[in-house]
């Protein structure tokens, strides 16, 4: 068996040391996962509720833990799997909702955009929309601005990213809106629906965090819109964060959703989730992608279940499939079958952080 | 307008082409588009009864699955909250012994609103 596992070794190549996956869950709980050993190593009790949101620190050292019930941080240092930091936001009826949330590159604060529900007699009054600076060691918000009214609307959501050298916020929604994190005044306004390039009407990016996309850059899939003929299609976009340019590579006909786009840590293939049709109608396949020359090379249907999230793991190999049910269904990448299922005995709150070693 | 009711032949006829414009059998060639879907509001219920739900298409192949895992998707992935507390006003620890709602069901709280 362990000259077995050698020779497997040595025809992949080494693995990276001890990939370590974390997952929110309920029970008050942080889910450790060995990538390796393909299963849970580890549960950390959280400090003040159920966990909503994950996000890895800059360093790649901590994970920040957001808990909606008084709107909660938490801070979760990877190395000792402890919570180093936690406190609550919201102040007697003032609710605190938040929008978006980043780290600065530094680690000391947490950008976020925060919409205040305070609980009168007889209603709730929500406050309009603000940035916020959380200052991780003061335990509280030590800024607030508001979000510039022209651009506000009673749904705003979208992702927050911090430029790298830590001026710039970014604020991805229906256009790429840019501030600057002294002030948060408006900087610069990337319309995303004026025509970019020849043919192209509307461009939608959406994305979450890829440990194994480029520093300082987003690669995301997105849908089009031909102005002609109004027909849909889809493609990769690369945005960079620091000269604030984006590119982008029509693929084909748009389907009826698809998932984010995940990276090998080569960057040569790229992994999503597509589905065709929808309710009883629906099916769902991988597609894998070249990146090198931004094409559609195989497609390959499988049993997903109704409500699911889908990554790929820390060396490219594997795909993940879960947030259906207390497990984890494991995909080879290569053959794109199932290969294998956890058990992690508790429903999932949050998305899969992938640390790779 | 129930209480009209047709009495000749002509009438009939009539009567059963406006049936067949809105009903859900048709000639293919007819044309006309698709036929309409039922009047569910978003989909899910309206009151907390398992076994009643339907999806926004009157079938069942949208409901979460298992059907266990319900009992948290309202509030988690459909922010469909009326049917169960949300965590955030209403019995925030209901599911405080239940980490897994397909396993653990009977362990959650129960709640009087």
């Amino acid at each position: 068996m362990r000259l077995f596992a050698l020779l497997l070794l040595s025809a992949w190549g080494p693995l990276p040391a001890e990939t370590l996956i974390y997952a929110g869950a309920f029970g008050k709980q942080i889910i450790v996962f060995d990538e390796a050993q393909e299963k849970i190593i580890g549960r950390v009790p959280l400090q003040t509720g159920i966990p909503r949101g994950l996000i890895l620190s800059h360093d790649k050292k901590k994970l920040y833990v957001t808990t909606p019930l008084h709107t909660g941080i938490e801070v979760l240092d990877l190395a000792t799997r402890k919570v180093v930091n936690h406190f609550t936001l919201d102040e007697g009826n003032r609710r605190i909702r938040i929008r978006g949330i980043a780290p600065d590159p530094k680690d000391s604060v947490l950008y976020a955009i925060i919409v205040v529900a305070e609980k009168k007699i007889d209603r709730f009054e929500l406050e309009p929309p603000k940035f916020v600076v959380i200052d991780l060691a003061q335990k509280k918000i030590v800024k607030t601005v508001d979000y510039p009214k022209e651009e506000a609307s009673a749904f705003l959501g979208g992702g927050l990213r911090v430029s790298p050298d830590g001026k710039y916020l970014y604020h991805f929604r229906d256009n790429v809106l840019i501030f600057d994190t002294t002030d948060f005044k408006l900087v610069e306004k990337i319309e995303l629906s004026k025509p970019q390039y020849p043919g192209m009407e509307t461009i939608n990016l959406g994305f979450g965090d890829d440990p194994h996309d480029e520093p300082g850059m987003l690669t995301a899939l997105f849908n089009s819109t031909d102005p002609v003929v109004h027909r849909r299609v889809f493609g990769i976009a690369r945005f960079d964060l620091t000269r604030r340019t984006f590119d982008f590579t029509p693929v084909g006909p748009s389907t009826t959703g698809m998932a984010g786009l995940r990276l090998t840590p080569d960057r040569k293939t790229g992994y999503t989730v597509a589905f065709r049709d929808s309710l009883g109608n629906r099916r769902c396949e991988f597609w894998v992608f070249d990146m090198a020359t931004r094409k559609l090379v195989k497609m390959v249907e499988f049993p997903g279940p109704i409500n699911f999230r889908f990554t790929l793991s820390g060396d490219g190999r594997q795909i993940y499939i879960y947030g259906s049910a207390p497990a984890v269904e494991i995909y080879d990448a290569g053959t794109l079958q199932l290969k294998k299922t956890i058990d992690v005995n508790a429903d999932l709150t949050t998305g899969l952080v992938v640390v790779p070693g | 307008m129930r209480h009209l009711r047709a009495v000749n032949r002509k009438a009939v006829r009539v009567e059963e082409w406006i049936a067949a414009e809105h009903g859900d059998v048709f000639a293919l060639q007819q044309g006309g588009g698709q036929p309409t879907r039922p009047h569910y509001p978003m989909g899910c219920s309206l009151v907390f009864s398992p076994g009643w739900e339907v999806d926004s298409a009157g079938g069942t192949a949208g409901l979460c699955q298992p059907v266990e895992r319900d009992l948290y998707d309202c509030y988690l992935s459909c922010f469909w909250p009326a049917q169960v507390p949300d965590h955030l006003n209403n019995y925030p620890d209901w599911t405080g012994k239940c980490a897994s709602a397909t396993k653990d069901w009977r362990n959650i709280d129960l709640v009087f609103p």
